[in-house]
């Protein structure tokens, strides 16, 4: 670029971009213009970003086709009236729950593994909440990995039971051992899963300690093998998130492209085998987390760390992550009651448990809209003083990597490891999943409930990392 | 008014099938534009426009009040015209292709917009052409950049009405908008320079 001011192209235009959001503060406004008075080459970048911005805004709208309504009509009232449910769920909304809703609407298909021999079926069948990591931490997607023969994959059953209100989308939970628990969306609660089920769109599936399951994406005749300790999420009919675990995937049929989400990487796959590994994070998240959130809700108090946001400002990868998912988990209007509550925080994963008023816990698992870094707290008005309203904004935060997606996407189009976990591009702590030390779960245990003038849970996060 | 849209809605509920028109009346232009944008196609528009109707329609009980009628009905149109690109096959390179594939030029012809002075590109912008050059960039978009485009720029919705609609974090529309006005900023100087 010609202008020594600006080498930045992006830089130029996000401040481009701010002016025409009307987001820009004076101050900063006048000194941008002072510089396009003196700069030709950014004030000619100026004119054509002008233009472009409002030759879109000039676009005119068409007028829908006159016989729209019609059409509309009459295909409705040519059908059969809908079965509406007579007692919908309360909080029901228009496609999905509240964590589901953000993500895609899945078909998935789950194909079924003959032998569990290697995995770890000598472990004692119990469930246990998300373990710690035992290797280096860090995501993998390694492609084309092959595995012995006892992973061979058989055929898949053409009768997979129909569990009650879960359509049969074609996503089977085909068979399991030991631990293996699928989220149920009515009751918020995890709940173990009996014979072959049907998953929906969202559904989440974790395995225990010695938990196996194997599932089954038919129409795209893609088998997957979810090891112990694992957590991942059906999104649609080609994607699967992974929050956490290893999970071991096959594509069989010739074109199918399938893709796997973990936090900081997506694979892009077709006809191969592959596994996904995702590990939970040490516990220096978990402080980090815990203190950016402490210092942003009490910006007075809280200790300084070398990455606490300040109210608007951009932070620290995992720490912003895994506070706007912990929050965003507590908001959740699933979670009746918000005392007692237990945070347990992995790697983009926040698993949260409290009791509602009938003493029974509840626990909701979530993450923070993932891949998340450079994020802006500018939505909350008065830090400290979060409104219910607030706590639904902290939804409304996350800032997507587009460029860790980008590239971590390309790399795995072109059958390399996707990268490592270093996906921080704001200021403070870009601590690379990668050079942290192995640490125990980390678990965030708040105590009672708190009064009633803020939203529960809220004091507690605080009182239990300070 | 969105209290208007649950009357409506309830009525439907109850059995009185003809108030959903009311609905589609009020709605109808808003859903086929944005499915004509996304998919360029206007006979296909109308079905995409028809079809989340009937969705919607037959899910009418999953309607929740405390969010909007219309952000519900956005999102579906953008859901089927997301199912209709996959369907289809690709045709068209995306900008992000050509731009890739540009890069090199793109680069000599940002540097001869920067030398040729602001008043030769007022002129050139000011050509007609400029708003067809537009509608081709946003053609050429990825789907996750020209839905934001289309519902910000053409459809003027704030980002927070944007966020609501796909469900995505605002920063996340923020961040979509960004790299879509770089890309089609990109496009444009590529014209500019060809047109030369």
């Amino acid at each position: 670029m010609a202008c020594e001011k600006y080498r930045d192209d992006d830089e130029l235009l996000a401040l481009f971009d701010s002016v025409f959001d009307k987001e820009i503060k004076d101050s900063r406004k006048r000194k941008l213009f002072a510089h396009l008075e003196q700069c030709h080459s950014c004030s000619t970048q100026y004119k054509l970003y002008e233009a472009m911005i409002n030759g879109m805004e000039r676009l005119e709208e068409v007028d829908a086709p006159a016989d729209l309504t019609a059409g509309v009509m009459a295909s409705i009232t040519a059908e059969p009236q809908p079965q509406w449910d007579a007692n919908p769920l309360p909080f029901q909304r228009p496609h999905s729950t509240s964590w589901m809703w953000a993500g895609a609407f899945a078909v998935a298909f789950f194909l079924m593994v003959g032998t569990f021999v290697n995995w770890d079926g000598n472990q004692p069948a119990r469930v246990a909440a998300l373990p710690p990591a035992a290797t280096p931490v860090g995501n993998d997607v390694h492609l084309g990995e092959d595995r012995s023969a006892q992973d061979e994959l058989v055929a898949p059953s053409k009768s997979a039971a129909r569990v009650a209100g879960n359509p049969d989308l074609g996503i089977v939970l085909v068979q399991h051992q030991g631990d293996v628990e699928v989220l149920d969306l009515a009751t918020n609660q995890w709940r173990a899963i009996h014979g072959q089920e049907n998953l929906n769109f969202g559904d989440r599936v974790r395995t225990g300690n010695s938990g196996v399951a194997s599932l089954e994406y038919r129409k795209e005749q893609v088998a997957l093998r979810i090891k112990p300790q694992s957590t991942l999420q059906v999104l649609d009919k080609q994607t699967l998130r992974v929050y956490a675990g290893n999970t071991w995937v096959s594509v069989k049929k010739k074109g199918t492209i399938f893709r796997t989400e973990t936090p900081n990487a997506i694979a892009s796959v077709r006809g191969t085998k592959y596994s996904v590994d995702v590990k939970p994070l040490p516990s220096l998240y978990a402080d980090e987390a815990a203190l950016a959130l402490n210092r942003f809700l009490n910006p007075k108090s809280a200790k300084p760390t070398h990455n606490a946001p300040a109210a608007t400002a951009n932070l620290g990868t995992y720490s912003t992550q895994l506070s706007l998912a912990l929050l965003k988990s507590l908001s959740d209007p699933y979670l009746p009651a918000r005392g007692n509550t237990k945070v347990n925080v992995y790697e983009s994963v926040v698993e949260v448990v409290a009791k509602n008023s009938a003493g029974v816990s509840v626990a909701a698992i979530d993450v923070g809209e993932g891949f998340g870094s450079n994020v802006q707290l500018a939505t909350v008005a008065k830090p400290g003083v979060l409104t219910e309203n607030d706590w639904m904004g902290w939804k409304a935060v996350m800032v997507y990597d587009q460029d860790v997606m980008d590239r971590a996407r390309i790399q795995a189009n072109a059958g390399r490891t996707a990268p490592p976990a270093t996906t921080n591009t704001g200021t403070g702590a870009s601590a690379g999943a990668a050079i942290l030390p192995v640490a125990p779960v980390p678990t965030v245990d708040q105590g009672p409930a708190s009064s009633s003038e803020r939203p529960q849970g809220f004091d507690d996060i605080n009182r239990g990392n300070r | 008014m969105e209290n208007d849209d649950y009357k409506a809605i309830k009525l439907c509920l109850k059995g009185k099938t003809e108030a959903f028109a009311e609905l589609v009346e009020k709605y109808g232009k808003r859903v086929y534009n944005l499915a004509y944008r996304l998919t360029s196609n206007a006979e296909k528009s109308k079905d995409i426009a028809q079809e989340a109707f009937i969705k919607v329609y037959k899910s009418l009980d999953k309607y929740d009040p405390k969010y909007k009628f219309s952000s519900w009905l956005l999102k579906t149109v953008s859901n089927l015209c997301i199912d209709y690109h996959r369907a289809k096959p690709e045709t068209t390179a995306s900008l992000e292709v050509i731009m890739q594939t540009q890069a090199e030029s793109s680069i000599l012809s940002d540097m001869a917009i920067r030398q040729q002075g602001i008043d030769g590109l007022e002129a050139r912008l000011e050509a007609k052409e400029l708003g067809k050059v537009i509608r081709e960039g946003i053609d050429l978009l990825p789907m996750d950049y020209k839905s934001v485009v289309v519902m910000r720029h053409i459809q003027n919705y704030s980002y927070r009405e944007i966020s609501q609609i796909l469900n995505l974090p605002m920063g996340t529309i923020k961040a979509r908008i960004h790299r879509a006005r770089k890309l089609l900023k990109g496009f444009l100087e590529s014209w500019l320079e060809e047109g030369r």
